[in-house]
Order: C-alpha cells, then structure tokens, then sequence
C-alpha cells in the first residue's frame, strides 16, 4: 500500500462527508450530519496517516524530507487543515452546517492534487535551496494560515447565502447559526489566519536571509503573500476599528481568499524562486 | 480667531487625519493595489527588453513612474511613510485612552458598563450573601487576577477581571512594523548587497554591488580553495559547496565549507552560495590513433591553446576551447572540446572532440566510427551547381532548381525571384550553431526583398518565414577527406568558478526583534482579552439573587461561555 494510493482513496471519503453535509442541510435531517462528522475523522485519520508514511517512503528511498516540499504534499496538507479547523468549530459551536462549505474545498483541494495529471506525487529529493530546516516551520505555518482563510471564506458564504435567502423559521437554512454568529465566526478564522500567515511570512524571511542573504526581495510570491497580509489587515482595522461587520466583512473575506489562492497558484504563471511550487 | 487659535486648530487636523482609521484601510489598500503592478512588469530588468516588450510609449510612462523598480520608487516610499506616520500618530492617539485603562489606580474601571453587560447569567439561592462573600470570592480569585468585593445594602457586588495588560498586544504589532522599516532603513544605509565570482584556487576582495554596479573593496580576501557539486540521479542538483578561506595580510583567519543555507559570517559580513559555472578544463589528456590500426600515435597532458607538434613532422594540433553545453546538429551533447589539426600533406582540419563518448567504450571500432564521422572534415570542395528544392504553399508543387553561387533563379508560378550568395559554416542562428548553411536572398514578386538562410541539416528551416514558398537545398553531396589521425580526450580536469553572494546588513537584528515582537503581538490581541465580570448578589426576602455579567474588549460569544461556566460552579 503506497501513500499516494491512501490519499487517493481519502480524497473519496472528503467527498462523501462533503455530500452528507449537503444532505443534512438541504433535507435538515440529523443524521447525515453526525455520519459526515464522523466520516471527516476517519478522512482525517487517514489523512495523517498518508502523510507519515509519505515520510517514511522518502526516508526509504534514500533522502527523507517531510512531505512539504512540492504542490501535491502542500495541497494534501492545506486539506488536512481545514479539515481539523472545521470539525473544531464544529464540535466547539455544536452546528454541522457550518461544515458544509469547508468540506467541499477539501475534496476540490484533495481532488486536484490526486487527479490533476499536472500535479505529479513522486517524492523528490529536494533540491539545494529547499535543504533548511526553516522548510518544516515556513511551509506549515503558511497552510495553517490559508486553511485559516479558507473556513473564513467558506463561512463568509455561507453567510451571504442566509442573508439574502435563509432568515426564515423553516426554510433549509435555519439551522445555519444566525449572521451575527457567522460574522463573529469569520472574524476569529481570519484572526486565525492572520497570525499564522504572519509566522509564515516571518519564518520565509528568515530563511531568505540564511540561504540567500536578504530577508526580502519583492519576489512575486513574497509580494502576493504580503497583498493577502493587507487585505486581510485592511478586513481586521475596519472590523475592530470603524466596527464594519456583515456583508461588508464577507466581502473582504472573499476577496482575501481570491489573493489567497493566486498567491497559491496563480504566481506559479509569473517568475520567482518559489518555482518547487509550480505544476510539472 | 487668533493666528495662535488658527495654528492649533490646522495641526488639530493633520493630527486627526493621520490618526484616521480610514487612512489606514485607504494606504493598505493603495500598498496591495499598487504592489501588483511589480509582480507583472518585471523589475529591475535592463531597459532595451522593457523596450522591445513594451513599445516606445508605454516604455516613458513606465520609466516616469520607476515602474522597472517600483518597490524602491519614491512614491512607493512615500505610501511607506504615510502607513508609518499614520501607525505612530494613530498608536500615540490611542495609547492615552487604553493607559487610562490599564493603570487608572485601583481597578476595575466602567463597574456599571460590566454591570449593566447584556452578556449575563442569573439563578436564584437560599443561602444569603453573608455566607457566600468568601466562598464566591476564593473561586472568582482562582480564576481572576483581581477581585474585590463591595458590601452593598442587600447583599454584595464582586468586580473581578484578568488580562488588562492584552490591551498593549495591539501596540506591539504596531510597534513591530515601525521596527522592520527601521531595520530595513538601517540595511539600505550602512549595509551593502553584492556577488562576486571566483574560480577555484583564486582569491579576490573585490564585490560587485547589486543595485549601482560599484566595486567595493572588502578588507579581507576570500579565497575558493575548491567548487564541488553533486547531482542525484535524476539529475536534479543535489548540493553546491564550496571550500572558502578568509585571508587577511596574507594570513588565513577562517577556513569553512559553504553551501546553500549554510553561509560564512565574518564580522558582520556573509556569504552565501549562490550559483556556479564551469570554466575552462585543466590538463587535459589527448590521444591521437591511426584511422586505420587505431594505434596510439600521441598521447599527451596539454592545456587548452597550447600546442602539440605531431611525430615524424607531421603537422600539430592545438585545442581551441571548451564548452560544457555544446550543440551539435541541434542537440546539447553536453561537455566537447574543439580543435584544430594541421597535417602538413592533407591541410587543416577542425575537429570537435564530444567528451563522453571515447569515455563509453574507447576502443571498439563502433565508438571510432562515431568520432571519425564528426572529424571528417569537409574541406570547401563544393559541387559548382548547388540543387535547391522550392515548394509552392498555395498549389503545393516542388520544384528542383540548380544555381551556382551569385546566380538568380526565376521561380516558376511567377512566385518571385532568388539568389545563392554565399556559403557559411557552422551559422550562429540566435546564438545556436545550425551547422553548415547557404544564405540567399529571396525577391517578393511585390519588390520585398527578404534574407533566407538554407542550413544543410535542416530542409525544413525556411518554413519560420511563412512565406509563399519554402526553399530548401535538395540534395548535396560534400566530398570529404579523412585526416588520417582520429583524436580524443581520455580525461580532464574540471575547473569550476563559485559564485557568492555577499551581504552586509546591520539592521537585520532590528527586523528579527519585530519579527518577535509581530509574532506575540498579534497572538496576545487576536487571542487574550481583557475580561471583566460582575457578580451581584441582591437578597430578596428568602432567597438571594445571583446575577452573573460580564464584558471583554473582543470575542463576545466567548464571554457568554465564561460566565456560563462560571454560573455552574458559583451554583454548587
């Protein structure tokens, strides 16, 4: 059994919880909730388990490195974050509903990385540049950060969609917690996101500065990273200062998730350094 | 109004402006938008490719606005300092209020904003407020860091908070970003950013710097004792490492091995690994066989451009360069040496010596055949007619024409006209060797005149001109004479350059404390508050009324959690 074979497999199981929770939404029936909450663990558990015997693998063949180091392992990654930052809100704040948008973006993450014929999961030996021990803390607090934003995201929907269409007492949204809930729960992912895209952004300068000598260099990715960081700053100051909340907020968050994901992919289209994170 | 009045109030508002949060979101924003533009247009590119990419026009108005290196514009400095000023102005702005909060004397401060907090809990006990003031006190104090307790006419009031001091996270961040401009200002003024590239064996204390072209002279030498680099199998590079010695008067002061992510500090000054290149190889060792027997007739250590007279008088060789990328036919075949040999009976022949073959197997007739085929050298005998072969796009016929050099040949569809003009070897076509090729010129029945180069190799070249015919030479036959001595290099020795990156930057440490101080700023104000609770407890007849509230300066559904929780354990 090879990791990328489980991973594959997982990528099903992520469906299949993302289509119970739609189920238990749309019909408001408990128990495809509790049946998706407990099929995102299993997912997850499986999901770990890839990851460590991913590592193992490299380590057999030779030159083991933690499984961060090219798009597939980050996207498997990124999955396994939201995964477990939706079923802690879930257990925390006791509604599935919440999960429903989340677990659709794990399975698309999952999915593009298993599928995508342009992503291939061979373990490489990493190259010189990535050869630091900075790779394990800058990788991993980067993806907490996006995942961070990607339940923002998924939150900020979900409350656009209640606003306009699901205020009602017995419409297929009322067990979605109300906006305020919503709002609040956007606020604290993007708190969330922002502190480790913070320590993302820190621990990718450091390591500039010891493998080439300079903290920054307005490389694209460093840019764009540094774009996301002020709109989601820009989201926190109106937030917390000019007290903006709802719609206002939901917006930003989604713009800031689009920032997010061309940080994440669209900058392999323009040149840089961060070129390992680019579709082979 | 007085002037005095007038003054005041202007400085009033630039106060206010630059305190606004609005200034703030409308900076950021301009820093985001703004900042797209540099991960689109290339920086610091040189300007004839701005040129060719953009167009005459848009390459002024780029160059008005230092678009080619816009992070260090003055505008985009100028938005900088607008967000630092608008970050101190507004912290100082603030901070009054908030240190009124945190040291007002004896806390809690606003007891009727916690009292009055919609975020409550209540329940209803027997027991009275006398018997409940030490109990409730000792639990509240475990969880609080201050309490205190106020007799009141019917029972008590119990004020309890904890974590005033998080109102400062905020300024921390603030603190930090003001901190990383300060670093970076400290860099670009007292430190320097440069690369220099030395060949093994050499030293040198001369840097080339990044961003005016200067040289600077450093007050060490740094020597490269040894470039060694390692591949895996797939060929993907596996290290870079190079051997440097600090030289001072002569003197070595550190010997260590760099690679990348790991570089040399000297006082203050770093080096890092950043590229590499092959130069030149050393001691080369050539061997020179009999076409024929393939005896070994020579062989010998040279450098290159040294060279070799032959035995028996029979002429020399010299070997004229190297290249470790060199494209033959079209294909990169790696490390080959180029050559030329002079037989005093058979004339001159280049000769092109590929590295790894007489490495595969060095003897068998096969591997001499290979060499031999690309050391039969033409020598200019070209037949008189050369057969060209042209093919109409539109009606698709090819037609066969002979034309001997400076002749024009009429195209038949009254397609135009054509002459051969000359015959060169080895075309350089953009900076590739294309090998043995015809130039002509081709005239446009419409009186355009276009240059058309026909390489030997490939029949297909001229279809890049997309125009109505493709000429081609057809068929020719070179006649060659084999020089009678075949010739290889049985080994060489690399000769690597190091490329170092070397960096000075004073103001690093002043970044990386608020890059700490970022860090734990932003946790203590994303995620501890202050939290300030109330307990009240008013005896009504036989019963006493407890009612919980509570407020925190963020996360509000946290705050009913709390006091939720803390409901249940006054309770028992």
């Amino acid at each position: 059994m090879n990791s990328s074979i489980i991973l594959s497999v997982i990528t099903f199981v992520y469906g299949f919880a993302g289509v119970l929770y739609m189920v238990s939404l749309v019909f408001k029936k408990d128990f495809p909730g509790k049946l998706a909450s407990l099929v995102t663990m299993v997912a997850i558990t499986g999901n770990i388990t890839g990851i460590i015997l991913r590592w193992i693998e490299s380590y057999k063949m030779g030159f083991g490195h933690a499984p961060l180091s090219n798009l597939y392992e980050s996207l498997i990654f990124f999955s396994l974050a939201i995964a477990c930052l939706y079923i802690f809100i879930e257990i925390r704040y006791k509604n599935r509903t919440i999960s429903t948008f989340s677990s659709a973006l794990v399975f698309l993450a999952m999915a593009y990385a298993s599928l995508s014929p342009g992503i291939s999961d061979h373990i490489q030996p990493l190259i010189p540049a990535l050869k630091s021990n900075w790779l394990i803390a800058h990788v991993l607090t980067c993806f907490l950060g996006y995942a961070g934003f990607a339940v923002a995201f998924a939150i900020s929907i979900l409350f656009l969609i209640k606003k306009t269409g699901g205020q009602s007492e017995e419409g297929m949204l009322s067990h979605v917690p109300d906006p305020d809930m919503l709002d609040e729960l956007t606020h604290q992912m993007v708190m969330f996101g922002f502190f480790f895209l913070s320590i993302g952004i820190i621990t990718g300068a450091v390591w500039a500065n010891s493998a080439w000598g300079r903290y920054w260099g307005w490389d694209p990715k460093e840019t764009w990273s540094l774009i996301t960081w002020f709109i989601y700053a820009i989201l926190l100051h109106a937030r917390m200062m000019r007290g903006w909340r709802g719609n206002r907020i939901a917006m930003i968050s989604i713009i800031g998730f689009t920032a997010v994901i061309f940080t994440y992919f669209g900058v392999n289209y323009l040149p840089g350094l961060h070129s390992y994170g680019s579709i082979q | 109004m007085n002037k005095k009045q007038n003054q005041s109030r202007f400085g009033d508002l630039v106060w206010k402006f630059f305190a606004s949060v609005h200034l703030t979101i409308i900076t950021f924003l301009s820093l985001a938008a703004t900042s797209i533009i540099g991960t689109i247009v290339p920086q610091n590119g040189n300007p004839d490719f701005y040129f060719h990419k953009y167009g005459e026009m848009l390459y002024k108005i780029f160059f008005a606005f230092d678009l080619f290196d816009m992070y260090h514009s003055w505008w985009f400095r100028f938005l900088i300092s607008i967000l630092v000023l608008n970050i101190i102005v507004c912290s100082i702005d603030k901070l009054s209020a908030t240190w009124k909060i945190i040291f007002p004397g004896k806390p809690p401060v606003f007891k009727n904003k916690i009292k009055n907090s919609s975020i409550r809990s209540e329940f209803v006990t027997e027991t009275p407020p006398e018997k409940l003031e030490a109990l409730f006190q000792k639990i509240v104090g475990n969880r609080y860091r201050y309490a205190a307790l106020e007799k009141t006419e019917t029972g008590f009031l119990l004020f309890a908070e904890k974590g005033r001091w998080t109102r400062m996270g905020v300024y921390a961040v603030h603190l930090s970003v003001v901190l990383l401009l300060i670093g970076s200002l400290l860099g670009s003024l007292f430190g320097f950013d440069g690369s220099v590239t030395i060949p093994e064996g050499e030293s040198t204390n001369q840097i080339l710097l990044q961003d005016s072209s200067r040289v600077l002279n450093l007050d060490f030498q740094i020597r490269c004792d040894d470039f060694s680099v390692s591949f895996y199998d797939s060929g993907a590079p596996k290290e870079f490492r190079s051997a440097l010695t600090l030289l001072k008067d002569n003197k070595p002061i550190i010997t260590k091995d760099i690679i990348v992510n790991d570089p040399l500090r000297y006082e203050g000054i770093n080096l890092f690994q950043s590229n590499y290149g092959k130069l030149p190889p050393r001691n080369i060792t050539l061997v020179l066989q009999d076409r024929k027997t393939g005896d070994e007739q020579v062989r010998k250590t040279a450098q290159l451009g040294e060279k070799i007279m032959l035995p028996d008088n029979q002429g020399e060789f010299i070997l004229t360069d190297f290249s470790d990328q060199f494209h033959f036919k079209g294909r990169n075949i790696g490390d080959a040496f180029t050559g030329t040999l002079f037989l005093r009976d058979k004339g001159t022949f280049e000769v092109l010596i590929p590295y790894p073959f007489p490495k595969i197997d060095f003897q068998t007739p096969d591997d001499l055949q290979k060499i031999d085929a690309l050391q039969t050298q033409s020598t200019g005998s070209l037949p008189d007619r050369i057969p060209l072969s042209v093919t109409s796009v539109n009606t698709g016929m090819v037609y066969t024409l002979n034309s001997a050099l400076g002749e024009t040949q009429t195209i038949p569809e009254g397609l135009g006209r054509f002459t051969l003009q000359e015959f060169q070897r080895s075309y350089n076509f953009k900076g590739h060797s294309i090998g043995d090729a015809f130039i002509g010129k081709f005239l446009d029945p419409d009186g355009t005149e276009q240059t058309v180069i026909l390489p030997i190799e490939f029949s297909q070249f001229d279809r890049m001109r997309k125009g109505k015919v493709i000429i081609a030479i057809a068929d020719l036959q070179q006649e060659s004479i084999p020089s009678n001595l075949i010739v290889s290099v049985a080994d060489f020795q690399e000769h690597y350059y190091t490329g170092l990156q070397v960096t000075k930057d004073p103001g690093v440490w002043v970044v990386y404390m608020g890059f700490i101080m970022m860090i734990l700023g932003c946790y203590v104000t994303f995620f501890l508050s202050h939290q300030q609770v109330c307990i009240e407890a008013i005896r009504k007849g036989e019963q006493t009324v407890i009612s919980i509230s509570g407020t925190a300066n963020k996360n509000k559904f946290n705050v009913q959690k709390k006091i939720d929780g803390l409901s249940m354990l006054l309770k028992r």
